[in-house]
C-alpha cells in the first residue's frame, strides 16, 4: 500500500470518524432538537396548585364554549324552536330531524359535551386525587361538580347514548341523568360548606331536572322548591373578546344569517308563517322576532330572525305589537343554563294537573306565565292543563337550551311533539324522525373498548 | 428592517458587486492574443447561439452570438486548449498555438447528445457526480431552454408536463393561483407527499397554504411562485426514496432541486433582457342558467324575465357573459381591457479569471379574471462565486422577491361569483343582482383580500479540495419569509350590511406571517481509484434543518373611515398569536465503488432524528443500495443502432415526520368570562402518541437510459415499486376523553407503482428543418394497502357528498358513487314522481391521474425561425361535478330540469341524490403552450448593437379536448382541471372554479 493510499484510507476513516463525532456530540447537545411549543403544556405538568383555577376556569369556559354551540342552536335546529337559513345539505337534514352516526354534527355535538364534562370530571379527580388541601369545603370542587352534573344533563339530552372516559359501557340517557344526580349530591355539601349559595341553587335545579326526567317527581319537587325565587344562574359571555362571544349572535346576524324561528313558535302559529307583516301578532314578549322575514345562507328558507327570549340576559319585556323595540342578540348576551322559572316549571311538572307549590296550584302557575306573555287565562285542567304548561315552558324557555331535553321527555311519556310532516321548505321533503344525536363514529373509531 | 429597506439594500448589493466586477475584468486586461471562430451544429451546419467557448485553466471565455460567432480576448500566448459547451451538445475541444497580438480562428462543429452519461448531477454528496455512476431516475431539464422558447410566467408552470411522474394538480386559472406537486402519486395519507425544494443546496418552504383562509375562501398561493423562472438554469427532480435516501426523514415524497444561473468566469459580462405582454380570456363554455316560467312567475316581480311571457317559457341566462362586471373584458366592465399580464426582465451574467456573477431584477403581473384579482412580483437574484485558488471556492446566491397577490372569493365561498352565477336561476331577481343566487359582482368584487409577501433566500456555498482526492463542501442558507396578509372591508353603505354586522361597521383583519428555514449542510467526498480499474468514492455528511413559523393576527372593527384603516384606528381591537418550530438532525455515509467507470454499485445508509417524532422514540435508520451499469462501455456491446446504454436498479427508504409537536398530550390555553371579566383557561388541545415516528417509503427502481441512431434518439425508462409503511394515518380522538380532533398512529401501508418513460429525439435534422421532440410518458397506481391495526374500515369524505373513500386495496380517495334503485332491465324505478337512492356504493375511480403524456414539438426553420408546442396529457382519473348536481338538485336550473320535453325519469334521477351521473371520467389533452420565435438575423442585431434578438408569439391553454363533458350546455366546468378545495390533499370537485385562461403573450428577448 502506497503512502497516498494510506492518506486516503486514513481520510475515510477519519471523516466517518469526525461525521459520528459531530452527530452525536450534536444530538447531545442540550436543545439541539429540542423546540418551543409556546401554545402547549404538557399534560403531565397540571398536577400543580397553581394551576387549579385556570382549570376551574376550563370547566366553566369549556362548558360556555358548548352551550351555544353547538348545543343550544345545533339542539333548536332539532326541534320546533327554529328552521335553518343554512346551505349546506347535512345542516338541511338536521333541521329535518335526519342524521346518521357518521355525521360532523353528530361528532360536534358529542365531542364538545364531552370536553365539558370530562373538564370537570377530571377535576374532580385532580382535586380529590390530592390537589384540594380542604376537599370538604373547596369551592373549586364544588364548582366542579355543578359543571359537571350540568354536563351530564346535557349529555343526557342531547344525545341518544353515550360513553365517559373511554370506557367500555354505552350508557343510555337516563343512566347519564343518574350520574348528574351523583355530582351534584356530592357538590351540594361541599358548596354550603364553602358558602356559594348560587352552587346550591345551582345544583337545586339541576337535580330537579335530572329527577324529573328520571320520573322521580317527589325528588324533583323537593329540590325544586329549595331554589329561591329570582334564581338565575347564567352562561356568560363577553364581548369584549371573541374568544368568549355567544355565536348565536353572528348565526343570526352574521353574513349569510343561517337561523330563523320555527312556524311552531312564530307569532300566530303556522299559517302566518311566510306573511311578511306580522307585527300585530307580535304581543308574547317572551317570543319576539322580526315582524318581516328575509332569506339567508341558503336564499331560499324564509327566516324571521329572533329576539332574545326570557332566558337572555339582555331581554327587555317589548314586544312589536305595542311599537317596541325587543333587544336583540348580542355576543355578549348571557343565557341561563338553570332558573327559579325553571325550577318552577320543573315543579309543576313534577307534581302534576292536580299539583300545589311555592306559587299556588298549577292551574295558577299556568295563568301567571300566560299573562306574562300577555294571554289570558284559562280553566283546563287533567291532560289539557298539562300541555297547556308545556307548551308555556317552550315559550319562557325559548331558545335557552331546554326544548330538545323536552321533547325528549315528553316523548318518553308518550307524546311526541317534535316537529314532524312536511318542513317548510317544500323541496326539501318531509322531516325524518331522529330525537338525538348518535353516538358519532369517531367515538367507535377511537375507543378501542366499544364496538358498532 | 422594513421590507423596503432591505429590498433597496438587496439592490445596492447587487449593483455596487456588479460594479466591481466589471472592473476588476478592465484591470485584468493584458496584452495576449485572442481566439475567434464559429459554433455550429455538426449535421445542419446552423450556427449555435449561447455556446460557452473558453480557454481551459486561463479564465478567459466568451459566448457565441446569434451568428455562432464568438470571441476570446486576452488569452495568454502559447499552446491553449479551447473547449466549447452548450446544454444537448457533447462538449469539444481544441488545442491553438496563441501569438501575441494576434487572433487564431478555430471553428466548432458540436453534435447532438440524446444520453450525457458525463453530465454532472446533483445528489446530495460533495463533489461531483457523473450520471453514468448513479442508480437511480434523475429527471432533470434545461430550464433556461424553456424560457427562451417560451415565456413561463411562473415556476410551477414550467414544471408542468415537462418530467415523467411529476403530476401538478391544478386547482384553477386566477391569477396567483397555487398547484399541488406530486412525484409518482401520493406516498402518504396522511403525511407530507409533496415534494421538499431546494434551491442551489438550500431548503425552501414549499406549502403556499398558509393562512388569507386559503382552501376554503380563497384558492392558496404557490409558494415556488416567488422564483423569477428567468433565473432558473435547471431542475433536477429525484422522485422517490430510492433516490432521495440521503435526504432523510422528510424526502419520501421526492426531491425537487431548483439550480439558479451561475456566472461564466472569463466571459465577461452579458445582459439579457426580455419583456412579454399578454391578453388573457375565458375561452371555454360559462355558465349558462334556465327557468322554466310558471303561471305565478309571469306577474311576480321575483321573476322579471318571465313577466309578459307564457307560462311554461324557458328562460335562458348566461351570467358571465351579461353582466358587465362578472369578468374583465365584458363589454361594460370596470375592465374592458380583459385580464393580461406582462413581465420585465434584466439580467447581466459574467465573470473573469476567479470569479463570476449573475445579477437580475424583474418585475411581473398578472390581472386575474375577477376584477379583484391580481398576482405581481418583483424580484430579483445575485449569485457570486469566487475561486482564489484550485482548492477553494465560494458561492453566494441571494435571491429576493415581493409578491403581492389580491385573491377574490373562491369557488368555495357563497358570496363568490362564480358560485352565484352557476347557481342562480336565469333572470330571477334576487336580492343583489338579476341571475345571481346571492351575492353578484358588484358586491363580490368588493371582497379585498391581500397577501404580501417579502421572501429572501441567501445561501452560501464553500467547496474546499485540499486534495484531489478530498472535496468537502458546506452550505450554510435560510429561507426567510414575510407573509402579511389584510383582509378589508370599508363601511357598509347599503344598510344592507351584506357582509355581516361585525364587517357592517368597517373591519380589517391582519395576518403576519414570519417563517425561517435554516440550511446547515457538510458533506466531505473521499474519491479513491484503487487500482486501474477500481475506484472508490466514500462520502459522509451531516444535515440540520430547522424551520420554524409564527402567525400575528390582529383585528379591527369599527372604522371612522374606510381611509383610517389602521388595526389601532378601530373601535375593538384584539390580536392572537401563534408558533411552530421543528428541527431534524440527520447524517449519512455511503460507499460507491466503481469499476471502470461502467460499472457502480453503491450503498449509504442516513440515521435521522426530528423534533417531531415521540418522546418513546428517537432515532430512525434509511438505506439505500444502487447499481449502475453501462453497458455499452463493454467490448461484447456491439449493437448498431445502439449508442450507450446504462442499466440501472435502485432500492432505498426516505422519511416522512409527523408534524411538529403532533406527538405530545397537551392543554392549550384560552379565555373565558366570568362576570365581567375575561380570564384564562386551560383546555385539552392534542391527544399526542409518544410512540409517533417518521412513516418510512421504501422503494424499488428499476430501468435504463440509451441513445440510438447516432445519438439521435435517446430512452430513458424506469419502473418503480414505492411502499410506505408506519403510515401515519390519523385516528379520532375518543370524543369521551374530552379530547377532539385525531391523533396519528403509525400502522398503514400505501403503495404506488407505475413506469416512466422519457423519449427525446430528433426525427427530422437537416438545416432547412429540424424537429426536436421530447415524450414524457408515466403511469401510476396508487393503492392503499392496508389500515394496519388501526380501527379504521374507511374514510368517506367529499364535498356536497362522500363521494370519496380511502378504502384497503383501491386508489386513496377514490371515488364512489350511489345509484338510483333499478328494475331488472336497468330503467329507474319511479315512485310518486321520484326515484330511491341505493345506499350501497360502488368503485368508480381513482381522483388522480394514473396516465400522463407530455409531449415537447420544437420545430427549428432554416436558422430563424422557431415553432415550440406542449402537448399535455392526463387521464384515467374521474372528477365528480358537485355543481351539476347541487343545480339540478336544489337550484333546478338546468336545461334538463326546466325543458318541458325532457323525460321526467330523467329529470328524477338528476334531482336524487345519486351520484352516479355526475362522476366522469376526467382525461384530458391541453395544447399547453406553443410559441413562434423569429431570431433576428445576425446582421441586423449587430445593427441594433445586440448580440442575439428573438421575438416571441406565444399561446397557452389554446386548445382542449376532454372526456369531462356534458350534454346540457354551461353545466358544469368546463375544464376538468379545477378543483374546489385548494388546500385539500385527496378532495377533487367541480364546484365553479375559474377553468385554465387561454393567454396569448408577445415577447421580446435579447442579449448585448
Amino acid at each position: 500500500m502506497t503512502s497516498i493510499q494510506s492518506a486516503r484510507r486514513a481520510a475515510k476513516v477519519a471523516l466517518l470518524g469526525a461525521v459520528a463525532v459531530g452527530v452525536v456530540a450534536c444530538s447531545t447537545v442540550d436543545g439541539i432538537l429540542d423546540v418551543e411549543n409556546p401554545a402547549q403544556i404538557d399534560e403531565s405538568q397540571l398536577n400543580d396548585a397553581a394551576l387549579v383555577q385556570v382549570l376551574v376556569n376550563g370547566v366553566i369556559g369549556d362548558f360556555q364554549d358548548m352551550y351555544s354551540d353547538p348545543f343550544v342552536w345545533r339542539g333548536s335546529m332539532f326541534t320546533d324552536e327554529q328552521v335553518t337559513g343554512i346551505n349546506w345539505e347535512q345542516t338541511a337534514r338536521l333541521n329535518q330531524r335526519i342524521i346518521q352516526y357518521d355525521e360532523g354534527d353528530a361528532d360536534l355535538m358529542f365531542s364538545a359535551i364531552s370536553r365539558a364534562r370530562a373538564q370537570a370530571d377530571t377535576l374532580i379527580g385532580r382535586l380529590l386525587g390530592g390537589l384540594s388541601e380542604s376537599p370538604t369545603d373547596d369551592e373549586s370542587l364544588a364548582i366542579a361538580y355543578a359543571y359537571a352534573g350540568y354536563s351530564y344533563i346535557i349529555l343526557a339530552d342531547a344525545m341518544c347514548e353515550a360513553t365517559v372516559n373511554v370506557g367500555a359501557t354505552i350508557h343510555p340517557p337516563l343512566d347519564l341523568y343518574g350520574f348528574a344526580v351523583d355530582r351534584f349530591n356530592a357538590g351540594r355539601p361541599i358548596a354550603t360548606a364553602a358558602g356559594r349559595t348560587d352552587l346550591v341553587n345551582l345544583m337545586n335545579v339541576g337535580l330537579s331536572r335530572a329527577y324529573l326526567n328520571l320520573g322521580q317527581a317527589s325528588n324533583a319537587m323537593s329540590a325544586a322548591e329549595l331554589v329561591p325565587e329570582g334564581f338565575y344562574y347564567w352562561v356568560e359571555y363577553n364581548e369584549s373578546d371573541n374568544r368568549t362571544y355567544n355565536v348565536l349572535e353572528s348565526r343570526i346576524n352574521g353574513a349569510n344569517h343561517s337561523l330563523g324561528v320555527h312556524p311552531a313558535f312564530v307569532a300566530g302559529g303556522p299559517a302566518d308563517f311566510g306573511t311578511q307583516d306580522l307585527e300585530a301578532e307580535l304581543t308574547d314578549p317572551r317570543v319576539q322576532h322580526e315582524p318581516r322575514w328575509a332569506t339567508g345562507h341558503n336564499a331560499l328558507t324564509p327566516l324571521y330572525k329572533p329576539k332574545s327570549g326570557l332566558m337572555y340576559s339582555n331581554f327587555n319585556g317589548e314586544t312589536f305589537a305595542t311599537g317596541g323595540e325587543p333587544a336583540v342578540y348580542e355576543r355578549g348576551t348571557d343565557i341561563a343554563m338553570s332558573s327559579y322559572l325553571e325550577a318552577m316549571h320543573n315543579y309543576y311538572e313534577a307534581a302534576g294537573p292536580a299539583g300545589t307549590g311555592p306559587l299556588g296550584t298549577t292551574l295558577e302557575f299556568v295563568n301567571a306565565r300566560r299573562a306574562a306573555g300577555n294571554q289570558g287565562a284559562v280553566t283546563l285542567s287533567g291532560d289539557d292543563l298539562m300541555d297547556e304548561l308545556r307548551w308555556q315552558r317552550g315559550k319562557d324557555l325559548f331558545m335557552g337550551g331546554y326544548r330538545l331535553g323536552d321533547l325528549r321527555r315528553w316523548l318518553r311519556a308518550g307524546d311526541d311533539l317534535f316537529p314532524s310532516g312536511q318542513h317548510v321548505n317544500e323541496q326539501w321533503g318531509n322531516y325524518g324522525n331522529a330525537t338525538c344525536f348518535p353516538l358519532p363514529k369517531e367515538e367507535y373509531e377511537g375507543n378501542p373498548n366499544i364496538s358498532r | 428592517m422594513g421590507r423596503l429597506h432591505v429590498g433597496t439594500a438587496a439592490c445596492r448589493i447587487a449593483l455596487a458587486a456588479l460594479a466591481l466586477c466589471t472592473t476588476a475584468e478592465l484591470v485584468a486586461a493584458q496584452q495576449a492574443g485572442s481566439v475567434r471562430g464559429q459554433v455550429v451544429d455538426a449535421v445542419t451546419s446552423r450556427p449555435l447561439v449561447g455556446a460557452q467557448v473558453f480557454a481551459v485553466g486561463t479564465g478567459r471565455g466568451g459566448l457565441s452570438n446569434a451568428s455562432g460567432q464568438y470571441l476570446i480576448l486576452n488569452v495568454p500566448v502559447g499552446m491553449q486548449t479551447i473547449r466549447v459547451e452548450l446544454l444537448g451538445y457533447g462538449a469539444m475541444e481544441q488545442q491553438v498555438n496563441i501569438a501575441g497580438g494576434q487572433v487564431a480562428e478555430v471553428d466548432f462543429r458540436l453534435s447532438q447528445q440524446a444520453l450525457r452519461l458525463d453530465a454532472i448531477v446533483v445528489t446530495g454528496t460533495a463533489g461531483e457526480t457523473q450520471r453514468r455512476s448513479i442508480g437511480n431516475s434523475v429527471t432533470s431539464f434545461d430550464a433556461a431552454a424553456v424560457t427562451e422558447a417560451v415565456p413561463v410566467p411562473s415556476l410551477q408552470e414550467m414544471l408542468q408536463g415537462r418530467a415523467p411522474g411529476l403530476t401538478l394538480i391544478s386547482n384553477g386559472g386566477g391569477a396567483g393561483d397555487g398547484s399541488q406537486i406530486r412525484l409518482r402519486g401520493a406516498g402518504s395519507l396522511e403525511g407530507r407527499f409533496e415534494p421538499v425544494v431546494y434551491v442551489d443546496g438550500v431548503r425552501i418552504e414549499s406549502d403556499g397554504a398558509q393562512g388569507g383562509m386559503c382552501g376554503s375562501v380563497t384558492h392558496c398561493t404557490s409558494a415556488l411562485d416567488y422564483l423569477n423562472p428567468n433565473d432558473v438554469e435547471s431542475v433536477e427532480i429525484i422522485k422517490g426514496p430510492a433516490a432521495s435516501t440521503l435526504y432523510g426523514a422528510e424526502a419520501a415524497g421526492g426531491v425537487i432541486q431548483i439550480i439558479t444561473k451561475r456566472g461564466r468566469p472569463g466571459t465577461g459580462v452579458q445582459w439579457s433582457a426580455a419583456i412579454d405582454m399578454g391578453r388573457s380570456d375565458w375561452n371555454l363554455a360559462t355558465p349558462v342558467t334556465y327557468w322554466q316560467c310558471t303561471a305565478s312567475n309571469t306577474t311576480s316581480s321575483s321573476f322579471p324575465g318571465c313577466n309578459g311571457v307564457a307560462p311554461g317559457t324557458v328562460l335562458t341566462y348566461q351570467p358571465m357573459d351579461e353582466n358587465a362586471n362578472a369578468m374583465r373584458g365584458n363589454t361594460g366592465s370596470d375592465d374592458s381591457n380583459g385580464p393580461g399580464q406582462y413581465s420585465a426582465n434584466l439580467s447581466a451574467r459574467g465573470g473573469g479569471e476567479a470569479f463570476s456573477y449573475f445579477v437580475s431584477a424583474e418585475r411581473s403581473e398578472e390581472q386575474g379574471i375577477f376584477l379583484n384579482n391580481f398576482s405581481r412580483r418583483n424580484g430579483g437574484r445575485a449569485n457570486f462565486s469566487f475561486t482564489p485558488t484550485d482548492e477553494l471556492d465560494f458561492t453566494v446566491n441571494f435571491g429576493y422577491a415581493r409578491t403581492h397577490v389580491r385573491a377574490p372569493l373562491s369557488n368555495n365561498s357563497s358570496n363568490s361569483v362564480l358560485r352565484n352565477a352557476y347557481r342562480g336561476r336565469a333572470n330571477a331577481a334576487y336580492q343583489y343582482e338579476v341571475g345571481y343566487r346571492n351575492f353578484g359582482p358588484t358586491l363580490a368584487n368588493e371582497w379585498d383580500l391581500q397577501t404580501r409577501s417579502e421572501r429572501y433566500t441567501v445561501g452560501a456555498t464553500v467547496n474546499y479540495r485540499p486534495f484531489s482526492w478530498l472535496h468537502n463542501r458546506l452550505v450554510m442558507g435560510l429561507d426567510n419569509q414575510n407573509r402579511e396578509i389584510t383582509d378589508f372591508t370599508g363601511i357598509d353603505q347599503t344598510g344592507l350590511r351584506p357582509w355581516g354586522t361585525t364587517r357592517s361597521a368597517g373591519y380589517v383583519d391582519i395576518e403576519i406571517r414570519p417563517l425561517h428555514n435554516w440550511t446547515l449542510d457538510y458533506a466531505s467526498t473521499v474519491s479513491t481509484d484503487v487500482n486501474e480499474n477500481i475506484s472508490s468514492s466514500f462520502s459522509a455528511g451531516v444535515q440540520l434543518l430547522n424551520r420554524n413559523s409564527e402567525r400575528f393576527d390582529v383585528t379591527g372593527e369599527g372604522l371612522v373611515a374606510n381611509t383610517l384603516n389602521l388595526v389601532s384606528s378601530a373601535a375593538v381591537n384584539r390580536g392572537g398569536q401563534g408558533f411552530s418550530e421543528q428541527t431534524s438532525l440527520g447524517f449519512y455515509v455511503q460507499e460507491q465503488v466503481g469499476w471502470k467507470n461502467r460499472l457502480f454499485a453503491t450503498a449509504a445508509v442516513r440515521i435521522d432524528d426530528n423534533s417531531a417524532f415521540g418522546k418513546d422514540f428517537s432515532l430512525v435508520a434509511y438505506p439505500k443500495a444502487q447499481l449502475s451499469y453501462v453497458i455499452s462501455d463493454e467490448e461484447f456491446f456491439d449493437f448498431d443502432v445502439v449508442d450507450q446504454l446504462k442499466l440501472r436498479a435502485a432500492w432505498g427508504q426516505a422519511g416522512n415526520p409527523p408534524d411538529p409537536f403532533v406527538a405530545d398530550r397537551t392543554y392549550t390555553a384560552g379565555a373565558t368570562s366570568t362576570g365581567d371579566a375575561i380570564v384564562n383557561l386551560l383546555r385539552p388541545s392534542s391527544y399526542g402518541n409518544p410512540d409517533l415516528k417518521a412513516e418510512t417509503g421504501s422503494e424499488l427502481e428499476l430501468g435504463f437510459e440509451s441513445s440510438l441512431l447516432g445519438d439521435r434518439l435517446g430512452i430513458d425508462f424506469t419502473y418503480y415499486n414505492q411502499k410506505t409503511r408506519d403510515a401515519l394515518i390519523a385516528v379520532p380522538d375518543p370524543p369521551s376523553s374530552g379530547y377532539s380532533g385525531e391523533h396519528f398512529v403509525n400502522v398503514g401501508e400505501v403503495s404506488s407503482v407505475g413506469f416512466e418513460l422519457l423519449l427525446t429525439g430528433t426525427p427530422l435534422y437537416t438545416r432547412a428543418l429540424q424537429w426536436d421532440a421530447i415524450v414524457a410518458f408515466s403511469t401510476n397506481k396508487g393503492e392503499l394497502v392496508s389500515w394496519g391495526s388501526a380501527p379504521l374500515t374507511e374514510i368517506e369524505f367529499g364535498s356536497f357528498a362522500t363521494v370519496q373513500r380511502h378504502i384497503p386495496g383501491y386508489p386513496m380517495g377514490g371515488f364512489w358513487s350511489t345509484d338510483v334503485v333499478r328494475d331488472a332491465s336497468g330503467a329507474p324505478i319511479l315512485d310518486g314522481g321520484s326515484v330511491t337512492v341505493e345506499t350501497e356504493k360502488e368503485y368508480v375511480g381513482p381522483s388522480n391521474p394514473t396516465r400522463e403524456i407530455g409531449l415537447t414539438n420544437t420545430f427549428t426553420v432554416f436558422d430563424n425561425f422557431r415553432v415550440f408546442a406542449n402537448l399535455d396529457y392526463k387521464g384515467g382519473h374521474y372528477q365528480w361535478c358537485a355543481i351539476c348536481s347541487v343545480r339540478s338538485r336544489i337550484d333546478r336550473n338546468t336545461q334538463l330540469v326546466n325543458d318541458p320535453s325532457s323525460d321526467p325519469v330523467e329529470v328524477a334521477v338528476v334531482s336524487s341524490l345519486q351520484t352516479k351521473t355526475w362522476i366522469k371520467p376526467a382525461d384530458f389533452i391541453k395544447l399547453r403552450e406553443v410559441s413562434v420565435s423569429y431570431r433576428l438575423p445576425a446582421s441586423l442585431s449587430e445593427s441594433m448593437r445586440v448580440d442575439d434578438a428573438t421575438l416571441t408569439l406565444a399561446g397557452r391553454n389554446l386548445w382542449m379536448w376532454t372526456r369531462y363533458e356534458f350534454d346540457q350546455e354551461g353545466l358544469g366546468s368546463p375544464d376538468p382541471e379545477v378543483n374546489f378545495d385548494s388546500a385539500s390533499r385527496f378532495g377533487r370537485t367541480d364546484y365553479a372554479s375559474i377553468p385554465m385562461l387561454r393567454t396569448f403573450a408577445l415577447g421580446l428577448r435579447f442579449s448585448f
